[in-house]
């Protein structure tokens, strides 16, 4: 019986082997290994599988596998297909190789899955995310572009946000998520509540650099002492971000509650990775040159206009033939500029600590004349890890210097003056001196130092529970010098003071601190329950100085101001502190249907007693029909996702100058004998208003997604924030004692249509192309404005607050034409035509009517990513339609700017001069009447900017004997070109010119990467 | 005590730390300090009570200065710098040619900011109660003195802004905005009393005012800079004047002159008293102190508007040949000018030109407000509006005579008299214009007028400013003066 027993056996494992080895067996043990192309590390987990098999191997902890191939067939022509999670999968066919070297391309779209959704450590898959939140990758936005701020590469790439870029490197630009946040301010000094999103990075709140609330020195205003304001978003390097998240609704930006009511911006950096110590450097370098830049007269048609001028206005005197002397002021203040970047990184990390240091340098040696602006962002990351615990740091200690001596670059004088007199000496020019020796002898220098840090620590307490705390620090000191020579007008005073000196300080500390409890359990498996619980607290003070010096012995370069012969000195101080408790609950059944709770109560010190605590919330719900069985039952349904989101809540803007409620008194007590009868004294400077609140935003937001053949994934969404008690600055009657007060007293809303759309049209190895693509439609209107007085803003600014109409609207007399018969300028009002000097004499402002809109009927931008094998090409657009600007009248045709300084080319050809001509512009006098915010200086800003086009190349490293571990090569454009809906006229100004008179750069730059 | 005990403890207890600290949300200001914090110290109330005299000093040497002067017919406008044409000085050009309107004017300002005075004396007088720092002296001293500032800011106003007290036989024409404590910006809607109610009110608070005052000083200067018993009671009889109340305009002169223990100026030392750089007169009662800067030294004032410092440097008033006209042989006061030829453009042609600019305001001179020859002209005025014709001329005569003048003996002309020896005496002092409607005068204009309207009959609409239109704008409880 045994024997049989083990015969039937053998048998029975012999028919098996023959089985399975059939006739002609094949085999073949391939080995290899798989790595990451991005940094060669190995990638330990990866799959190979045989295709069409289901046979396969995994890679080791060294990203080594092995596996013996047995086929009937060739081994040949059999396909191999690695993959890896996050990784481009890719198939190999064996040939007759048996060693593999298999590089894993990352997959930035399956990266994208998981989006931060708060910066209190909370994320969730895309798909199980409730809220709107856009999210961009710096690799996305191609962080090679010519940029000082990080904000400059999202104009126009993500749906809902707005920009407003601006020419002067380093200066502030604005960024309105969803539309203007609060009333456009009818004065320059009037410090307003805040428009701007709230930036989070790493979990660091950044400070804004605004003037102090109720002091009228350290407004931060506009002047030639005035402080220059600096975007504080410097002090992120663009090398360092990894992504942007931008939350906009309700469900997304709850969690922030007072503060949110502009949306949140979340910026994650860069972190180490696991691997051997790597290093990573980078060169760019490049020209930069003036586009669009503004026409003046030339020296003959700038006498021939000048005569005309002093013609009309009875100056007979003063018509002289040319000189012959055409300076061209304008060009002697702008060149071709350049543009250099340096990097130097390094990065690794064992299983507990993960470091990544970086530090990137650039120099903008802008297009005008002297002026440029230079920076160093550096970073340290340090990440740890052990069991439950983890911690990391973040520490990016920077240093921006901006020096732009040439501020006369659009103030094109005479130019039938030379530069040089015939001593060999700068032309004189009082009061703003001769513009080339301004922009050579006078010093305006910017630096600012600033330290960005957080300290994360997190625990896991259970399965379930999480406590992590956090602590973020934004710390910034500021140091402008201002130095006017005595050498040149500008520091020629009328007194006979010569020279000035002007140094400003400001120093900023802000920190906030939170703590939060995070809890998440499923049940059932169908019930997945998550919540979080957090306080935080944040301070914020402000340290403002201002020196001035006035006339000096030594002329030709600055001096300590305690030498100057008159001083003046300036202080003060400003402090915001705020505390709050926030909370989010999130249940979800099935991840078909999700629901999301916020809470937060704030406090801030900004308010009066009796309002200052603001309680918000929010509620959203999603749906994911694509879960849903009825759906997932069609065989060849072209949807892959379909899901539908709804969320409203409330939110809050307690960004205002921090003691608005309070009565105040501005004190003079230094004993410096300057009060009355030289005694200390203080007096009243803003009205007490203990009624004053926090300005309320709800938010409602409607959103659906879809995702369609795999290749399409589409967005869209509605949204209408109803934003109520608008802090105003209103007049008051004046026998108050006051001129004005702030009071909640104004509502509005924004309501509009996002769209965005991405294509990936080729996704596989040899041939990429991604199109991203978002438009944004978006309404304003002021739907109430209560109490108290005047809502216009002076004509300059054109502005005025009225219920009805959009916050943005430009105010301002119907321009009609030149009259032929006298060359004069003529106005339609109320549908009558007058003369403009009848209406200067017996219109104002109640009279306006919206001539414009600054705001854009629509806005968006694309990108497409173009990747051939190792060659990349990236295309920026941005686009806006339907915005108007109000240009300055200097320059078009305030022709009294002619005794001393050049004006428009336009004006040669277009400006009245004999009865009957049909002119754009009336008759060359200075008897014109001055209507600022005439529509005839109002442009239609619509156009399509080419932002940026980037073309790489990676070097095949492992081809190549080259001691690196990757290389690039890239070319870049950046600002490439505009194209305006309205073009300039062939040699003359046009919207692109007066848009922006500091022109803009193009800067054409060559550079590579490399790791090693 | 386990880890994870100890974490949660470190929470709880980083959550009491940053919950519990419940002053952490009240933050003060530096150079900006709240009312009840700058409130809440004796330094700090002195600090406000100087910040108004600093502000009343502000108001009275501003463009206001010029006012009744230009308005009058004293004023000859001196030729540009650079172009020796003669202009009217932007200072005061609208109001000088009977030009304002409401929308935009040059005295707009100084509606505002007399209402920021009253503000400020009203935001002290309502917290008189907590100010326990200070003792009962010093509170009645504080007291009076808000209220008598409260009041003269009142009747500042009613100077320009209503028409004369006794424009309409029982004051019930438009006077101002009294207020008598502070508004909420907002919410209060005031509207302006009558004439007759205004100065109820005046009263009201200067008899109070005079039975609190101790005379305890309460900061360093001199007293005729602060007001007192004595300078309040010689505020109230140029308002008692003013306001057509004869007798207490006579009685409290009266009491004034008395008891000041100030004497009028001599003969001899009138002309180099007026020339001291910055020490006022002898006879001042009361005189804003000009501010100082930094250093110690002035750093504007009143003399801005009428100093002559050299043929480049000089300021854009001089004395028009009106007034000039009323010196009489023998009158010292004709010593009072600097005389100086000035090249002016007349058609097109540079002509040397003589111009006099008064010796009162040369160099570092204060803001004279009163002095002892006003009191005896007040009283003058005020016995002959009684009757008492030989008080009224012995008062006259002393000016008279101290300038040179023969004493008059016949009292028939007798208010017309002191008419215009206010206008000699007082010149330059900002009193012509106020006197002309007060004596329901027409302005006439003649030697060295450049208004587009120089002569303008009593009464008119036009003798008194727009209500700026920020106020009527917003309120409409204000009614406009009659003709804006």
């Amino acid at each position: 019986m045994k024997f049989c027993f083990m015969f039937k056996s053998l048998v029975c494992i012999i028919f098996l082997l023959i089985g399975v080895f059939g006739s002609t067996q094949n085999q073949r043990e391939i080995s290899g290994l798989v790595l990451s192309a991005e940094d060669n590390l190995p990638l330990a987990g990866a799959t190979i599988k045989i295709k069409g098999t289901g046979a396969g191997a995994v890679t080791d902890f060294d990203g080594k596998f092995k596996y013996l191939i047995k086929s009937p067939g060739p081994i040949k022509n059999m396909v191999i297909e690695v993959s890896y999670l996050g990784y481009i999968p890719k198939s190999l066919s064996l040939r007759d190789k048996s060693y593999f070297e298999i590089k894993l391309k990352e997959d930035v779209a399956a990266l994208d899955e998981i989006v931060i959704t708060s910066s209190y450590g909370t994320k969730k898959l895309k798909q199980e995310v409730v809220g709107s939140i856009s999210t961009v990758t710096t690799d996305e936005l191609v962080e090679e572009q010519v940029a000082v701020t990080f904000d400059e590469l999202l104009e126009g790439q993500v749906a809902g946000v707005y920009l407003e870029s601006n020419p002067r490197l380093g200066e502030e630009v604005s960024i309105n998520i969803r539309g203007q946040g609060s009333l456009t301010p009818l004065s320059n000094n009037v410090v307003g509540t805040s428009t701007q999103p709230l930036i989070i990075v790493d979990g660091i709140i950044l400070s804004e650099e605004v003037g102090i609330d109720g002091n009228n020195f350290f407004d931060a205003g506009t002047g030639a002492l005035s402080e220059n304001i600096l975007n504080p978003l410097a002090r992120v390097g663009v090398q360092d971000i990894e992504s942007f998240n931008i939350l906009k609704d309700a469900a997304a930006v709850g969690l922030y509650g007072a503060d949110a009511a502009n949306g949140v911006i979340i910026i994650t950096t860069k972190s180490g990775r696991k691997g051997k110590l790597r290093f990573n450097a980078g060169v760019q370098s490049g020209i930069s040159s003036p586009i669009n830049q503004f026409q003046f007269l030339n020296g003959e048609q700038y006498q021939t206009v000048s005569n005309i001028y002093n013609a009309n206005s009875g100056n007979f005197n003063s018509i002289e033939p040319w000189n012959g002397v055409d300076t061209n002021w304008f060009d002697l203040l702008n060149r071709a500029g350049i543009f250099s970047r340096f990097i130097f990184g390094a990065n690794g990390g064992t299983e507990r600590w993960r470091f990544r240091a970086n530090a990137t340098y650039q120099v903008n040696k802008e297009s005008q004349v002297s002026n440029n602006y230079k920076k160093l962002n550096t970073t340290l990351s340090v990440d740890y890890n052990k069991d439950k615990f983890s911690a990391s740091l973040r520490l990016s200690p920077s240093l921006a210097i901006k020096n732009d001596p040439n501020t006369l670059f659009n103030f094109a004088v005479d130019p039938t003056i030379p530069v040089f007199s015939d001593d060999g000496n700068f032309t004189p020019f009082a009061s703003f001196g001769n513009p080339v020796a301004v922009a050579q002898q006078n010093i305006s220098e910017a630096e600012t130092f600033a330290l960005l840090n957080s300290i994360k620590l997190d625990y896991q307490i259970t399965d379930y529970l999480r406590a992590t705390t956090l602590f973020g620090m934004d710390f910034s000191e500021k140091n402008e010098d201002n130095f006017f020579s005595g050498l040149n007008g500008s520091g020629q005073f009328n007194d006979g003071d010569l020279g000035r000196r002007v140094m400003r300080e400001r120093n900023n500390f802000k920190w906030n601190w939170s703590a939060n409890l995070a809890y998440n359990q499923t049940f059932n498996q169908k019930h997945y329950f998550d919540a979080l619980l957090g306080v935080e607290t944040r301070r914020e003070l402000t340290d403002l100085s201002f020196a001035r010096g006035d006339g000096y012995v030594i002329l030709d370069s600055p001096q300590p101001i305690s030498t100057a012969d008159n001083q003046d000195y300036r202080f003060d101080t400003n402090e915001t502190t705020g505390r709050s408790v926030f909370t989010q609950l999130n249940y979800d059944f099935k991840k078909t249907y999700f629901l999301l709770a916020n809470f937060r109560v704030d406090q801030s010190s900004a308010f009066g007693d009796d309002n200052n605590t603001a309680l918000n919330g929010g509620l959203g719900a999603s749906w994911v029909i694509s879960n849903e069985e009825f759906f997932t039952k069609y065989l060849n349904n072209p949807i892959d996702f379909l899901r539908m989101r709804i969320s409203y809540g409330s939110t809050g803007n307690s960004r205002i100058g921090s003691y608005r409620a309070l009565g105040l008194y501005t004190v003079d007590n230094d004993n410096d004998l300057d009060g009355y009868n030289g005694n200390n004294y203080a007096n009243p400077s803003t009205a007490p208003n203990p009624n004053l609140g926090w300005e309320r935003n709800n938010k409602f937001n409607l959103g659906l997604d879809i995702n369609l053949l795999s290749k399409f994934q589409i967005t869209a969404e509605i949204f209408r924030d109803d934003i109520k008690d608008l802090i105003v600055s209103r007049d008051v009657i004046p026998e108050t004692g006051y001129s004005n007060v702030q009071i909640n007293g104004s509502e509005m809303y924004n309501q509009g249509i996002e769209f965005s759309l991405q294509a990936d049209w080729f996704r596989n190895e040899n041939f990429r192309w991604r199109t991203n693509f978002n438009i944004s439609k978006i309404e304003n209107e002021v739907t109430d404005l209560v109490g108290l007085g005047s809502n216009n803003s002076t004509a300059e600014r054109a502005r005025s607050q009225r219920v009805g109409f959009a916050t943005s609207t430009i105010w301002g007399f119907d321009f009609v034409g030149i009259d032929p018969a006298t060359g004069r300028e003529l106005y339609n009002v109320d549908g009558e035509i007058f003369d403009g000097a009848y209406v200067r004499q017996n219109f104002n402002a109640t009279n306006w009517t919206p001539i414009g809109d600054s705001q854009p009927d629509f806005f968006g931008g694309m990108r497409n990513s173009i990747g051939y094998k190792n060659i990349n090409l990236n295309i920026i657009l941005s686009f806006a339609s339907g915005q108007d600007g109000l240009v300055g009248r200097e320059l078009i045709d305030n022709y009294r700017v002619l005794e001393n300084r050049n004006i428009s080319v336009n004006v040669f050809e277009d400006a009245w001069q004999q009865q009957g001509d049909i002119a754009q512009l009336p008759i060359i006098s200075d008897s014109n009447p001055i209507i600022s915010n005439s529509s005839k200086y109002l442009f239609d800003e619509s156009h399509i900017k080419l932002r940026a086009i980037n073309l790489s190349y990676d070097l095949p490293v492992d081809k190549v004997n080259v001691p690196f571990k990757s290389l690039s090569f890239f070319a870049n454009a950046t600002n490439v070109a505009y194209w305006y809906k309205n073009k300039s006229p062939e040699g003359k100004n046009g919207v692109a010119e007066y848009k922006n008179v500091y022109p803009e750069m193009r800067t054409i730059s060559l550079g590579l990467n490399a790791t090693f | 005590m386990n880890y994870r005990n100890q974490t949660t403890y470190y929470l709880l207890f980083l959550l009491c730390l940053c919950h519990s600290c419940s002053d952490f949300l009240e933050v003060e200001p530096d150079e900006q300090v709240s009312f009840d914090e700058q409130l809440s110290t004796k330094s700090g109330v002195l600090e406000a009570y100087s910040g108004i005299y600093r502000d009343i000093e502000d108001l009275i040497s501003s463009r206001y200065a010029l006012y009744a002067e230009a308005l009058g017919g004293n004023i000859a406008f001196t030729p540009d710098n650079e172009d020796n044409e003669v202009n009217v000085s932007g200072q005061i050009a609208d109001a000088y040619n009977f030009n304002s309107i409401a929308m935009d004017f040059e005295f707009e300002e100084y509606y505002d900011n007399s209402y920021d005075i009253i503000n400020q004396t009203n935001i002290l007088l309502e917290r008189l109660d907590s100010f326990s720092f200070f003792n009962n002296d010093e509170l009645n001293q504080l007291e009076a003195e808000l209220l008598t500032v409260r009041t003269f800011i009142h009747y500042q106003v009613a100077l320009l802004f209503a028409q004369n007290y006794n424009f309409t036989a029982n004051a019930s024409h438009l006077g101002v905005v009294y207020n008598l404590s502070t508004l909420e910006a907002g919410q209060d809607f005031p509207s302006r009393l009558s004439m007759a109610e205004t100065y109820e009110n005046i009263q009201s608070d200067l008899d109070r005012a005079i039975s609190l005052f101790n005379d305890n000083q309460l900061l360093s200067g001199p007293n005729y800079s602060y007001f007192n018993s004595l300078t309040t009671k010689a505020l109230y009889a140029r308002i008692a004047l003013q306001m057509n109340d004869w007798d207490s305009a006579q009685n409290v002169s009266d009491e004034v002159i008395e008891n000041s223990g100030i004497a009028l100026m001599s003969t001899t030392n009138y002309i180099s008293e007026w020339e001291k750089p910055v020490a006022p007169v002898s006879e001042i009662v009361i005189e804003f102190s000009a501010p100082l800067d930094s250093d110690g030294g002035v750093s504007s004032t009143i003399s801005q508007f009428y100093d002559y410092s050299s043929p480049t440097i000089y300021a854009e008033h001089a004395a028009s040949g009106d007034v000039l006209n009323l010196y009489f042989e023998n009158d010292i006061r004709q010593n009072m000018f600097i005389e100086v030829d000035l090249d002016t453009n007349i058609n097109g042609q540079l002509i040397p030109e003589t111009y006099f600019f008064t010796k009162k305001f040369q160099d570092d001179a204060g803001t004279t407000y009163m002095r002892l020859s006003e009191l005896y002209l007040i009283r003058a005025e005020a016995n002959a509006r009684l009757g008492n014709l030989n008080q009224a001329l012995d008062d006259l005569n002393a000016i008279r005579t101290r300038a040179g003048l023969i004493a008059l003996t016949d009292s028939s002309d007798i208010l017309e008299e002191i008419f215009l020896e206010r206008r000699r005496e007082l010149a330059f002092e900002n009193h012509l214009f106020f006197d002309i409607l007060r004596y329901k005068k027409d302005v006439t204009r003649d030697e060295d007028c450049i208004a587009d309207v120089c002569n303008i009959a009593y009464p008119s609409n036009f003798f008194v400013q727009p209500i700026p239109f920020d106020s009527i704008e917003q309120n409409q409880n204000i009614e406009q003066n009659e003709g804006y």
